[in-house]
């Protein structure tokens, strides 16, 4: 070989070897021992910048001047300063309702209110008013649920005792 | 002219590709090395000193009779300015070490099942040393583990590691330390605790699934009452209250219960309990009790002549002294009535049923100052019916925001969500929230931080008509002039009972949304339809880019009807209650470790220069290291997948070094009066455990 190949051949393998550091620092080896590697994580990974002040999302800041609403926004007692409030949500253009006239009546509400059909077992129970949509043998779907021996307390309305004997899904 | 000649004969060429190949060869088979784990120890390198000058989250530890002296040395430490030096004298039996302090804030969180590879320098001059650790069980307490090495005698700084065995069930966190129990002397420094298990690909953690999905214990230990009432108390207990339990039978031999769950030792206190408070409202008055209002006066008649009908009952719930104590009626019947503390400590309840099952339209007024109910003339009335347990948010400006999230009922009218203004006694209606009358057991949340004014409303359905439970998300965002829910991203879905994927289309009610200390909100629980059919999902949602992480772990306990999840202090979540529609109640706690808790070390609030805290100041708190945020969250009072006061109150920093000025609002609606966790959030992320401060 001449000296110019033999020269090109060294770079080449420095070049190499090089590369073969890099990969290998890559890699994250370090030439310590495996607890000395950990140990280095234990060192602050932070720079002090980052105990910077952060930015508040204090949209708030941005808004205009402040106002108070009556009675309800009143600060505490233990309060100094006055509550920086801001005008937001006025609602420009939508018509407040204002307050019902006094009852004269109450304001009757369904007894079954939680979607109980109380017609079927005790009162902690809760045989849906209506079942949930596909179900098409309500009883199979109960017996899914864990209900057993649901006794009939009202009146049968979801047809589950064919047989009439007060207690639905036992056929 | 010869040709010119290559530069390499092919002989050459050859010879490089060989060369080369083997090079490559070569580089492949050198072991890869995984990235270190983050090192799970506060203060491992003993350099953060407290006001005595021994390490933060360090403490002198040991038994036995011996002449010993601790010492914090700067004389050749192995890093930084400090090592422990440990000298005893004389020894007739037991042991010194210098352990991390048995306490959530310092001592590391851990896994069951997983390894952890523990290291520290040393140097001794006896072979009687030995590094011992202890494990925290979430029944019994701390108690003795394992001893792992015993270390040979060494004058120069020898690195001592060990890896330990995989931590057992129920354990949820250990300490350890490096132990002397022979005359000499023992120094040690720069310790580490890192997860053995493989780091997650591009973190430096390394607890496996749980660096970003969490993960959920299921504690060794039934609650002794039926969870269905979760409040966060000021000292960091949790009260249940179950009354009867929606358990006709115990409601008949007038058997009420309560309890209250001590979450640092894993124990409950019974507490005697005066009336059925069942389907009763609850919030936090000012000074850290607990009003509660209302609750059940009977349930419904099997011949349907009535529903359910609500007491007028009222009672404060004292933490220190864990009683309770009654005040004046309410004005009304309230089962299932809302409670919000708005901004000068008073209380607002609203809806509910009544003593004779009718609709509660009485605004009920509650005097943080009288210490009583207004009557019905000195409080200012709508008369409107707003539903069972609506959920009427604090804004900024004292009004109220019902955000549509609401339990039973079914096409009530208007749009869904409104404003009230209790000083006006007027209400606004507000647009945009997608299917109004499926919102049952939605559940809203202000937003962190409150001062952006933003809601978010997950999921529902509708118990009457029974639909499959949707992927619904609205956001609204109160700033705006005219404030209008917009669409928010679908919630991801999840699987239904032996693992059934959920179709494209469902999604859940029974939702839990819990505010963490890092400011973003984890969603868990629920269910696809009336009291049935449990959705195993669980998902993370960023306010800062409105998005859901899907994939969270998911609670193995199914989480529906009369469930509930909450943050405690430590920074985890705990889930409690499901009653599903055969009448059984799930007695299972459940506690989550969300991924932050996996990154490392816990970032230590070391003083609060005072923890009364005025509207409009700044307050001064010392830290262990760099802070990147902080925060006020109002401890949760939760029932029926509803809590309008869970609030976020961001803190804005003046950072002298490791003093820092949190600044307060001046705006009481934006934190009303009451008892605050106050976290700080290192910057790898991990908060603090929260330390308490009152608020106005």
């Amino acid at each position: 070989m001449t000296w110019l190949r033999r020269t090109a051949i060294l770079l080449g393998v420095l070049g190499v070897l090089g590369l073969g550091g890099w990969v290998l620092a890559a890699a994250g080896y370090q030439p310590d021992s495996p607890p000395a590697a950990l140990l280095a994580s234990a060192s602050p990974s932070v720079s002090p910048s980052a105990a910077a002040p952060s930015a508040p999302a204090l949209s708030a800041s941005a808004a205009p001047a402040p106002t108070t609403r009556p009675s309800s926004s009143s600060p505490a007692a233990a309060a100094t300063v006055g509550p920086f409030v801001q005008t937001f949500a006025d609602q420009p253009g939508v018509r407040p309702q204002p307050a019902l006239p006094s009852p004269t009546a109450t304001l009757p509400i369904r007894a079954n209110i939680d979607g109980c059909d109380r017609n079927y077992g005790s009162v902690s129970q809760c045989v849906p008013w209506i079942f949930p949509p596909g179900t098409t043998d309500k009883c199979a779907w109960l017996a899914a649920h864990g209900f057993k021996d649901l006794p009939i307390v009202g009146s049968d309305r979801q047809h589950l005792d064919p047989d009439g004997n007060g207690t639905a899904c036992d056929d | 002219m010869n040709p010119a000649l290559p530069l390499f004969g092919r002989r050459d060429r050859a010879r490089i590709a060989r060369f080369l190949v083997l090079t490559l060869l070569l580089v492949l088979a050198v072991p890869g090395r995984a990235a270190a784990g983050a090192n799970l120890l506060t203060n491992g390198g003993l350099e953060a000193l407290d006001a005595a000058g021994f390490p933060v989250c360090w403490e002198q530890s040991g038994w036995g009779d011996s002449t010993h002296t601790f010492a914090v040395s700067q004389t050749a430490p192995h890093g930084g300015s400090n090592a422990m030096k440990i000298s005893v004298n004389s020894i007739g039996n037991g042991d010194r070490k210098a352990m991390m302090l048995e306490n959530p804030s310092c001592a590391p969180n851990v896994t069951p099942g997983h390894q952890y590879d523990v290291s520290a320098w040393y140097k001794t001059s006896t072979p009687n040393t030995v590094v011992t650790m202890f494990r925290h069980d979430v029944a019994q307490g701390w108690v003795y583990w394992t001893d792992l090495a015993t270390l040979a005698t060494t004058a120069a700084w020898t690195q001592a590691a060990v890896r330990t065995p995989p931590v057992p069930a129920d354990t949820d966190q250990i300490v350890w330390g490096v132990t002397i129990y022979g005359v000499g002397v023992l120094e040690t420094d720069d310790y580490a605790m890192v997860d053995a298990t493989q780091a997650t690909p591009g973190t430096s953690c390394s607890a496996g699934a749980a660096c970003t999905a969490g993960v959920w214990q299921v504690m060794p230990f039934n609650s002794p009452v039926r969870g269905i009432h979760a409040v966060v108390l000021k000292n960091g207990n949790v009260l249940l209250v179950a009354g009867s339990g929606n358990d006709p039978t115990a409601f008949a031999a007038g058997t009420f219960t309560t309890a209250v769950y001590q979450p640092r030792t894993g124990t409950f206190v019974n507490v005697p309990t005066p009336a059925d408070l069942f389907c009763s409202g609850h919030v936090q008055l000012s000074d850290g009790r607990v009003l509660i209002m209302g609750g059940n006066k009977d349930y419904p008649a099997a011949d349907g002549s009535h529903g359910y009908k609500g007491l007028k009952d009222s009672y404060i719930f004292d933490p220190d002294t864990m009683a309770y104590t009654r005040v004046n009626d309410m004005t009304a019947g309230s089962w299932y009535p809302s409670a919000t503390v708005i901004g000068n400590g008073d209380v607002i309840a609203l809806g509910g049923l009544g003593e004779d099952s009718s609709g509660t339209v009485a605004t009920q007024y509650f005097s943080d100052d009288e210490q009583r109910w207004l009557s019905l003339n000195e409080a200012h009335q709508s008369w409107s019916f707003w539903g069972l347990y609506p959920s009427m948010i604090l804004m900024q400006d004292g009004r109220l925001f019902y955000s549509g999230s609401h339990v039973f009922g079914n096409g009530l009218p208007g749009s869904g969500a409104s404003i009230y203004d209790y000083g006006a006694n007027t209400i606004t209606p507000v647009t945009g929230l997608r299917r109004k009358d499926e919102r049952d057991q939605s559940m809203s949340v202000l937003l962190p931080p409150a001062q952006d004014q933003r809601v978010l409303t997950i999921g529902g359905g509708n118990i009457e008509t029974n639909p499959d439970a949707h992927r619904l998300t609205d956001l609204i965002d109160l700033k705006q002039a005219t404030p209008v829910y917009q669409p928010g991203p679908l919630l991801p879905t999840g699987t239904l009972t032996g693992g059934v994927a959920q179709t494209a289309e469902q999604g859940k009610m029974y939702v839990s949304a819990v505010l963490l200390p890092d400011g973003k909100v984890f969603e868990t629980g629920g269910g696809l339809h009336n009291r049935a059919d449990p959705v195993y999902e669980a998902s993370m949602f960023d306010p800062a880019t409105n998005t859901f992480t899907a994939g969270m772990a998911t609670d193995p306990v199914p989480r529906t009807y009369h469930s509930s999840a909450f943050l405690l202090p430590d920074g985890r979540v705990m889930a409690v209650g499901d009653n599903p529609g055969d009448g059984s109640f799930e007695m299972r706690i459940s506690v989550y470790s969300p991924p932050y808790l996996f990154q490392g070390g816990r970032p230590q609030i070391l003083g609060v220069a005072n923890n009364q805290w005025a509207y409009g100041t700044a307050n001064q708190i010392t830290v262990d290291g760099p802070i990147l945020k902080a925060a006020l969250i109002r401890p949760e009072a939760v029932t029926h997948s509803s809590d309008p006061n869970q609030r976020y109150v961001d803190l804005p920093m003046t950072v002298t070094g490791t003093t820092i000025g949190l600044n307060l609002t001046s705006n009481p609606n934006l934190a009303p009066p009451g008892w605050y966790m106050l976290f700080v959030v290192g910057t790898n992320g991990v908060p603090s455990v929260a330390q308490w401060v009152h608020v106005g």
